[in-house]
């Protein structure tokens, strides 16, 4: 891995592959930002201060954003000079606009004959790999399948417009795409990702996206529909 | 003081397999079981039939006699460190089980603050002839140059903590220490030992910072010697183990020390298990054994078999990493 000319390398901030999915992104910045909790007892004895600990973990949180999105992830290895890069997933290939979106003509972004190349799809509590030192194998591109996206979704320590935006992209769709397929306008749509208070539908309206979302996904509606509302009644509390 | 440097990479570079692996178990903090470890190793060591010797070098409070039920007897290792005795083969008692022997630390407190450099690198060079599989080094606590040196020139260097702040705090400063003394010896060069010796000192502002950020340092005001220094680092690979874990949440301990170890502090760390909270360990000690002999079932005593297994294959080949976070 190369390290950039003034900054860390990201991936090796995150102590991930350069050639790692979304899912493994999404885990790896995850388990840090668990791990330096204020009540941390394994590392608030590491930190100085305050000061320290969210410089840290806003280097972290920034990381994983450049690395979640596929423009941004693109840019910052080509940049770099990254050797082994992850292949997103083909945009625009299958998803042809459709009138609705029936769960059963929802076609897979791309055939996925294996399943999804994470090595942390084990039981928990199992002596499994921590995101770490890899094998050197080559993976196959493959697609976020639908269990990488459930993944990402039971993990995420927060369900909001940034993981809805993390998820499509994992599943290799443009939001134009999405707008088309669910026939929702591209201004509503950023608002979804954005969650720009200001912007987003009234609430009946923004539930409604958010589960056809769940559904062209192929995650769990209930569960992304009900988290994703709360931060939104969150957000409408706040501004009244 | 690079000496014991050039034996270590002497011995890195596989010159035969007569030479002794050392094993150096460490914490930064006393009581928390690294006698017992130690101890428990060689026994288990001995057990699967490898010639084992086990040293005490704890001049604190030399206890690793007691753990293996020996009288405290008249020689010992400050005998070799005062010269009064010119070989550590005259030291070496036998422990009373077969395959393993012992060097018994002094009785009393030594008073003197560190091992002089000549002396840990003659100890060093005798350490590396004798015809043991394995010798294993009961550091004391603290992270004094005495053990670092040990710590760092061991072919596995073990590092104990309990799940409890002031024993994590010390892992960290073992690790920390380790890390700035790795980095005197890295290179000769002048201002490089400027630069590091600041650091050291925490002259103002400079404490406090993290080994990744000193790293990076170094990669801009030294680009030349940048590879050479970090390869050197990363060379460095101690084992942690968390010992007296009760909970789940202990066991995540490994996890967890070893992303802020990686990430945040920007250097190596391998996890080479836990042992769990045992009352068999008190009611051994009482009896002046390890766990391992007098109680092979119980929880400690397995843990301890296990993780003796994954010392052996040593940082680079163990797979095991410690209980996943999700």
């Amino acid at each position: 891995m190369t390290t950039a000319p003034g900054g860390t390398n990201l991936y090796e901030l995150l102590g991930i592959r350069s050639d790692c999915t979304p899912l493994e992104v999404q885990r790896a910045s995850e388990a840090i930002i668990k791990t330096f909790q204020r009540d941390e007892l394994a590392t608030y004895s590491l930190i100085d201060s305050d000061a320290q600990r969210g410089a840290f973990l806003r280097d972290i949180e920034q990381a994983a954003k450049v690395l979640l999105h596929r423009e941004s992830r693109t840019a910052y290895d080509e940049a770099h000079g990254i050797a082994e890069r992850y292949i997103w997933p083909q945009q625009g290939v299958l998803h042809t606009p459709q009138a609705a979106v029936p769960a059963e003509q929802t076609v897979e972004p791309t055939p996925v004959s294996s399943p999804p190349q994470v090595e942390e799809s084990v039981p928990p509590k199992s002596e499994t790999a921590m995101p770490g030192p890899k094998p050197a194998t080559p993976r196959p591109a493959v697609a976020a399948g639908t269990q990488d996206l459930q993944a990402m979704l039971d993990e995420a320590e927060r369900v909001d417009g940034a993981l809805l935006e993390a998820l499509r992209e994992a599943s290799g769709r443009t939001r134009k795409e999405v707008s088309d397929n669910l026939k929702i306008s591209m201004t509503q749509l950023t608002a979804l990702e954005e969650m720009n208070p200001n912007r987003l539908p009234a609430e009946v309206y923004t539930r409604g996206f958010v589960r056809s979302y769940a559904r062209l996904l192929r995650v769990d509606q209930d569960r992304l529909t009900s988290a994703y509302m709360e931060e939104f009644t969150k957000l409408q509390g706040s501004n009244p | 003081m690079s000496e014991i440097y050039t034996q270590a990479s002497f011995h890195g570079m596989d010159t035969g397999s007569f030479a002794p692996k050392l094993i150096a178990v460490g914490g930064g903090k006393g009581g928390i079981g690294k006698s017992m470890i130690s101890s428990g190793l060689a026994l288990s060591l001995a057990a699967m039939g490898h010639r084992t010797l086990a040293i005490d070098m704890d001049f604190g409070g030399a206890n690793l006699h007691t753990w293996l039920g020996i009288d405290h007897g008249d020689v010992n290792l400050s005998q070799f460190l005062n010269k009064s005795h010119s070989s550590l083969e005259s030291l070496i008692v036998p422990s009373g089980r077969e395959n393993l022997s012992i060097i018994q630390g002094p009785r009393e407190h030594l008073g003197a603050s560190n091992i002089k450099a000549l002396q840990k690198a003659k100890l060093f060079r005798h350490l590396t002839h004798l015809p043991y599989d394995w010798i294993i080094l009961d550091l004391g606590a603290g992270s004094s140059y005495n053990v670092l040196d040990f710590f760092i020139a061991a072919d596995r260097s073990i590092l104990v903590c309990i799940p409890e702040p002031t024993s994590i705090e010390n892992a960290y400063r073992v690790i920390r220490g380790a890390f700035f003394r790795k980095l005197q010896l890295a290179s000769k060069n002048d201002s490089f030992q400027k630069f590091v010796t600041e650091r050291m000192q925490g002259n103002e502002g400079l404490q406090g910072q993290v080994p990744r950020s000193v790293l990076q340092q170094i990669d801009d005001q030294f680009p030349e010697l940048a590879a050479q220094v970090r390869h050197f680092v990363a060379d460095f690979r101690p084992m942690l183990l968390v010992n007296q874990v009760i909970s789940d949440d202990d066991r995540l301990l490994e996890a967890k020390i070893r992303i802020a170890v990686e990430r945040f502090m920007g250097l190596q760390v391998r996890t080479v298990g836990v042992i769990r909270h045992d009352e068999a360990v008190l009611r051994a000690i009482r009896k002046r054994q390890n766990p391992v002999v007098f109680q092979p079932d119980s929880f400690a005593a397995s843990d301890l078999a296990t993780i003796a297994h994954r010392v052996m294959r040593g940082p680079g080949e163990t797979t095991y990493t410690g209980a996943s976070l999700f």
